[in-house]
């Protein structure tokens, strides 16, 4: 073990239910949902860099003693929400000490008469939301991990939720923190109480555990609103959606939900939604190419029809036809280039879901503005059952993914966002170069009075798991140069990680040295998740990680 | 060769005469006191000066006028840099509500700019002084905005920067991005002393369709609920408030929106706050909120109303920045702010940090010889 003496330290100071050094809550703790430790795994690779340690400390002055031990010790430490994250953020590239806080998960307080809320970062989403609905209120914050991702993470990562053209980002929402650094000082940001002075709160947003560990979180929250309305609408042209998605956010009526499926996108949400049933957007892919080889289905109820008859084949022929589904699923994905131009021809006709709040009048104003706008852009008014849809099954598709690896492909998603004015032409591009390799789909979603997310998903095979892991650095490197050339964010609120460290320098030039003038001073030892954001001059030998 | 022979000469190598002034202190006792004033035109003028001034270890000052019309000249010489030239629109999408300028335009020119296009920035300046755009971001000049429309650094969407060595720190502007801390932020109120602001894409505003801007007086005790005005899906464009010793509440509201929605949340507001309103044919001029105001919760605000008009020798005290979560009280009396702050948590009182040393910690690095000059406590607590 590495750091010897940084564990007694921690055991020292701990109870031992509060530490573990046991190899399979190692394991447990040697990364986050990344897709491409799903690869590591296919290939028997589990425990690559493993922590020597996981905490879980209870207080903010037990993550201060924590830290004052790895930092005597010169020990990495690597801060730990629930491992819902998507870019490798909580891989522990040097190993050390994870500092698991979910076990700090009070709700501090609900000031009623300002509305806002104090709670600490261990505390689950889905809890935090609970207990502000049981008040009449919501933090408005709907991420797809709402269950499984805690509020240190969102904020750590810059997350946003899928009402945030209502509510905004977390980083809209923080107006405090309270963040422990290397040090073992405990530091508070915000302005209350003071006059306006530099203000650190937006510094310590998304560094994701670089410069300190967030304990504690001092929110906005907005009363709960008493009535919604979801509807569907159905664009024979993508740029028509887009254009109108536009002028509904730059009008005076902001909708809490805009999420634009593009054509193949739009193929595979409608294959979800038939029946109800939840199944992750990587399931309803593999689905949809399972039943259907070439992928024409124009219609949703073709779409049915296929998938009533894959599950029928499924439950009696069941080993036959997993192997002949497997091999239909590889042969498509090996030819994904030509897939997409066979998807481009046969399929144009997008679906845009929108929702609005407040009060019942409220709620039925708003959607008959966005509607007249929709109309007037050509949109066709589905009614309300799309909306309702997708909204009984907003949390089914992030944690689902492991169907698709099952059948020995891969699937990941890249999330970007630029200004209106280039929203297509970044689609198009980024589009074209994943397309190359990968089939690809998007929906637009968090959209803004000065643009718009767009969220790919892409899917691949290749016959060896190391070949789909060359494969999909490849594509990733691919697209995300793209997306900086096009001028776009190589992020919107997966956050940056490991996965694209090595594109921030593109997206803000010398900004690294900025970065590493911050990191000294706040973690001059280096030791807080040591990698991770930007490339850091003295870890320029993890090319086997890249 | 003198000291300023020897900067003026290396200078000239990056600047043409028509774009450099030498002023000298003329007395014989002010002989080694000069400032070269240049004129840059973007980033890449700007990264040479300063990788120059860290060169000749010369320090180096934003700013090429004064006031009072008086040449610059620094005591031991200086370069002095002329922002106002880096004045261009370099863009303005207006399918984006996007504008793009560098950090010399001044405040009156991007209001124009934008007006010709039925734009605005949401925001203004109570000051009548001639301010460029870097100006107002770097010194954190006090500004009149709403909840609606946010501070002027709330507006930002992408920022150049030149760092003291001549690195250049930029992003594209895009709407949102989870891609690192805000690192642009450190810049907003720090003087540029760890860095000069060069280009700022902001976002814009239409013209609302509809403003009224509405006046009465209240009596104090309505206040009690003026924070429950924000909790609505519609805020008003901005709520100021003066409140005299005797407990007379002048308020002034403005809203922006269409008219159905302006009638309605003036409704409202009339029938909270009560009193006889009027309507005021704009925004009347107001004294921007003094350095010592305090940003206090609704909450908290509630309770110093409560002590203050148990107060005898009652202050009168000012209202801005009203959000959903909090007020702007600028005088009024010490002891009942101090009585409202108690009992409520850190974070919502007055959060522990050292925000100073956090500061100079970063500058020692950036800018190691102090060319861009020392950061004093305005700097850190405006």
């Amino acid at each position: 073990m590495k750091n010897n003496e940084a564990v007694q330290g921690f055991r020292d100071l701990l109870r031992d239910d509060q530490m573990s050094t046991t190899r399979p809550d190692r394991i447990t703790y040697s990364g986050d949902m990344w897709p491409r430790m799903q690869l590591w795994k296919k290939m028997g690779v589990i425990d690559r860099s493993p922590p020597d340690c996981v905490v879980w400390p209870e207080t903010s002055e037990q993550v201060a003693d924590v830290l004052r031990v790895a930092s005597k010790n010169r020990c990495p430490v690597v801060p730990f929400g629930a491992g819902s994250g998507v870019c490798g953020g909580t891989y522990p590239l040097k190993g050390g000490v994870v500092v698991d806080v979910r076990r700090m998960n009070n709700i501090v307080s609900i000031d009623d008469e300002s509305l806002l809320v104090e709670a600490e970062a261990g505390i689950l989403g889905e809890q935090l939301e609970t207990a502000l609905l049981e008040k009449g209120y919501t933090l408005g914050h709907f991420p797809n991990s709402l269950c499984y991702s805690t509020l240190g993470g969102w904020v750590a990562t810059r997350s946003a939720g899928q009402m945030s053209s209502l509510y905004g980002k977390i980083e809209d929402m923080v107006l405090g923190l309270e963040v422990v650094l290397p040090s073992g000082e405990i530091c508070q940001t915000g302005v209350f109480g003071s006059s306006e002075r530099l203000d650190w709160t937006q510094v310590f947003v998304g560094s994701e555990g670089t410069l300190g560990i967030i304990t504690r979180v001092l929110l906005r929250i907005r009363q709960a609103p008493q009535a919604r309305e979801l509807r569907g609408f159905s664009f024979g042209r993508l740029s028509r959606a887009t254009k109108s998605m536009r002028l509904v956010m730059q009008s005076e009526v902001t909708p809490s939900v805009l999420r634009l499926y593009d054509p193949l996108d739009t193929l595979v949400a409608s294959a979800g939604n038939i029946g109800h049933n939840q199944m992750s957007v990587g399931s309803r892919l593999a689905m949809l190419l399972k039943s259907s080889p070439t992928v024409p289905a124009e219609s949703v109820e073709e779409a049915s029809w296929a998938r009533k008859l894959t599950d029928r084949l499924s439950a009696r022929t069941a080993p036959l036809v997993e192997s002949f589904q497997k091999r239909t699923l590889h042969t498509a994905l090996s030819q994904s280039l030509v897939l997409n131009k066979v998807i481009d021809v046969f399929s144009s006709r997008c679906l845009l879901i929108t929702g609005t709040e407040g009060t019942e009048a409220e709620a039925r104003e708003s959607m008959n503005f966005i509607r007249r706008i929709f109309e007037d852009c050509g949109g066709e008014d589905l009614g309300p059952e799309p909306g309702e849809s997708w909204y009984q099954q907003r949390y089914a598709d992030s944690a689902k993914q492991s169907r698709f690896y099952e059948m020995d492909a891969f699937m990941d998603t890249l999330e970007v966002a630029c200004p209106w004015g280039r929203l297509l032409e970044l689609y198009d591009e980024v589009k074209r170069t994943i397309g190359q390799r990968a089939l690809v789909m998007a929906h637009f979603s968090h959209a803004y009075p000065e643009g718009c997310s767009i969220h790919f998903n892409f899917a691949a095979y290749r016959p060896s798991v190391a070949e789909s892991e060359r494969l999909y650095m490849r594509i990733w490197h691919e697209a995300l140069a793209t997306v900086v050339r096009c001028g776009g964010t190589i992020s919107h609120h997966h956050g940056i990680g490991l996965m694209k460290r090595d594109f921030m320098v593109r997206e803000h030039g010398d900004g690294a040295r900025l970065f590493r003038a911050l990191k000294a001073q706040f973690d001059p030892l280096g030791i807080m998740n040591p990698g991770k954001l930007f490339p850091d001059v003295a870890l320029e030998s993890t090319e086997g990680h890249r | 060769m003198t000291r300023v022979s020897t900067i003026h000469k290396a200078l000239s190598s990056i600047f043409p005469p028509t774009r450099m002034d030498v002023l000298t202190g003329g007395r014989k006792s002010r002989k080694n006191d000069w400032s070269i004033v240049v004129h840059p035109r973007g980033d890449g003028d700007l990264a040479s000066v300063l990788r120059l001034a860290k060169a000749e270890n010369i320090p180096l000052r934003i700013g090429g006028r004064t006031l009072s019309g008086k040449p610059p000249v620094t005591p031991g010489g200086a370069i002095r840099v002329d922002m106002t030239g880096m004045d261009r629109v370099i863009s303005l999408d207006e399918k984006s509500m996007l504008i793009r300028v560098q950090a010399g335009i001044s405040i009156a020119v991007l209001k124009s700019r934008l007006s010709e296009k039925k734009l605005m920035m949401g925001w203004s300046i109570y000051s009548d002084r001639p301010h460029t755009l870097g100006a107002v971001l770097a010194g954190r000049v006090e500004a009149r905005w709403g909840a609606h429309f946010g501070r002027p650094q709330d507006t930002i969407r992408a920022m150049t920067v030149v760092l003291p060595d001549g690195g250049i720190v930029s992003s594209p502007p895009v709407p949102r991005r989870a891609a690192g801390p805000d690192l642009g932020s450190l810049m907003v109120g720090t003087h540029g002393r760890l860095g000069l602001i060069s280009e700022v894409s902001l976002r814009v505003f239409f013209w609302p369709q509809y403003r009224e801007v509405i006046s009465a007086d209240v009596p104090v005790e309505q206040l009690d609920s003026l924070g429950r005005l924000f909790r609505g899906r519609a805020q008003p464009y901005l709520v100021e408030v003066d409140v005299s010793e005797n407990g007379n509440a002048q308020c002034v509201v403005a809203f922006s929106g269409t008219k159905s929605a302006v009638l309605k949340l003036r409704g409202d507001f009339v029938e909270t706050l009560g009193g006889k309103w009027e309507i005021e044919p704009g925004l009347p001029p107001r004294e921007p909120p003094s350095s010592s105001s305090v940003l206090l919760s609704w909450g908290a605000f509630y309770r110093y109303l409560e002590v203050w008009r148990g107060i005898k020798k009652r202050q009168p005290f000012s209202l801005y920045d009203c959000t959903p979560a909090s007020v702007r009280i600028s005088g009024g009396n010490p002891s009942a702010i101090k009585a409202a702050l108690e009992g409520l948590s850190d974070l919502r009182r007055s959060p522990r940090d050292r925000s100073g040393d956090y500061v100079h910690g970063v500058k020692s690095i950036l800018d190691s010889t102090g060319i861009l000059g020392p950061l004093e406590g305005k700097d850190l607590i405006s």
